[in-house]
């Protein structure tokens, strides 16, 4: 009996790391390889997002939720609509920013090193296309009921400062990432859900545009 | 008893200025007008028994910084790299000291504190730095 009480404590406690374990090499370039193979496919993409960002000092919560345009791997609209209003564009070289205060900034990306990083990871992290990027993450698969997770750690120094952690969870079935889970190095986590994903729709290109 | 109320007045009067909930936490969607450029962003604050603590971010949540103030005093944590030079840190703080111990609308020297509506407002004249914090409604789901 007492074995037996042993036996079943020792699976217990090995049972977080069991859960937690990554996927073989072989299987994490299989999975590299569909998610891939999804993007290639990916035209467009729009959807709904709710964002919770988890501040450690106040131990609260700050919650928004807005809406996503994606379009031809070079477009993305980001835009915040409750409880502010905050837009963020970017149209190839131009990032295009609107807040409350209506006013517009426009900034040509090439003029900035630190903000062409920015804008290519956030790109790419939507579509998981960073996980092939072997200079910006390193990249560890786990394999999930329903869900893949893709664990990226930053490997650059100016990311490296700002996050300890990035997560994207990945739909088994659609192959698209349906949550981010970044974890600053302050102690402060943000969540991003996507969700209402509408693939491959047609989008007018004035949604990326300011004026 | 007099040391006792002291210590409690930072908190008392931070109370005054912003609109805190049940749960302790205000936030606000925060303007920062420097030199003719505006940054916005969000400032969160939760007060406790003699100390207010805050976090300004950005929309997208990247941390700028972090604060507490007490006892007349406030203390930055976490700058942002782009923040973080001594006098950049050295106005934040003085600029935030005066703002959380005004409970009312008020200029001394160089600065000077607005309450309009539900927007406060903090001049540095010295600097032409103005801050405008507007309470942001919560999500109900």
């Amino acid at each position: 009996m007492k074995r037996l009480f042993f036996f079943s404590l020792l699976c217990l406690l090995n049972l977080p790391l069991w859960a937690q374990k990554p996927v073989s090499i072989a299987e994490q370039k299989q999975m590299v390889g569909q998610i891939e193979k999804a993007v290639a496919n990916l035209k467009t993409l729009q959807c709904d997002f709710r964002q919770v960002k988890h501040l450690s000092l106040l131990d609260g919560d700050m919650k928004s939720q807005g809406h996503m345009y994606y379009k031809g791997g070079d477009r993305l609209r980001w835009e915040y609509a409750t409880p502010y209003k905050y837009c963020f564009v970017l149209n190839k070289d131009k990032v295009m920013m609107r807040g409350a205060n209506d006013k517009l900034n426009v900034v040509d990306v090439r003029s900035s090193r630190l903000f062409q990083e920015i804008t290519r990871i956030m790109m790419n992290s939507i579509t998981g296309k960073c996980l092939s990027s072997k200079t910006d993450f390193s990249v560890t698969m786990y394999r999930h009921d329903g869900e893949w997770e893709a664990r990226l750690v930053p490997q650059k120094k100016e990311m490296k400062r700002m996050f300890s952690l990035i997560t994207l969870h990945i739909d088994v079935k659609t192959k698209m990432v349906i949550r981010v889970e970044m974890k600053e190095t302050t102690g402060d986590t943000t969540m991003i859900y996507l969700e209402n994903p509408r693939q491959n729709l047609p989008i007018n290109d004035n949604v990326f545009g300011m004026k | 008893m007099v040391v006792w109320l002291l210590v409690s007045i930072g908190s008392v009067q931070a109370q005054a200025l912003f609109t805190f909930d049940d749960e302790g936490m205000a936030r606000t969607h925060l303007e920062l007008s420097a030199h003719g450029r505006d940054i916005t962003g969000l400032c969160l604050m939760r007060q406790s028994e003699d100390t207010l603590r805050g976090s300004v971010i950005n929309e997208f949540g990247i941390k700028a910084f972090d604060f507490t103030y007490r006892e007349g005093k406030t203390k930055l944590m976490n700058v942002a790299s782009f923040l973080n030079k001594w006098y950049i840190r050295r106005t934040l703080q003085r600029d935030l000291s005066f703002l959380f111990s005004q409970t009312t609308s008020c200029c001394r020297g160089q600065r000077s504190v607005e309450k309009n509506g539900d927007t406060v407002s903090l001049v540095n004249k010295r600097h032409k730095l103005t801050y405008r914090f507007r309470n942001l409604d919560e999500i109900t789901e």
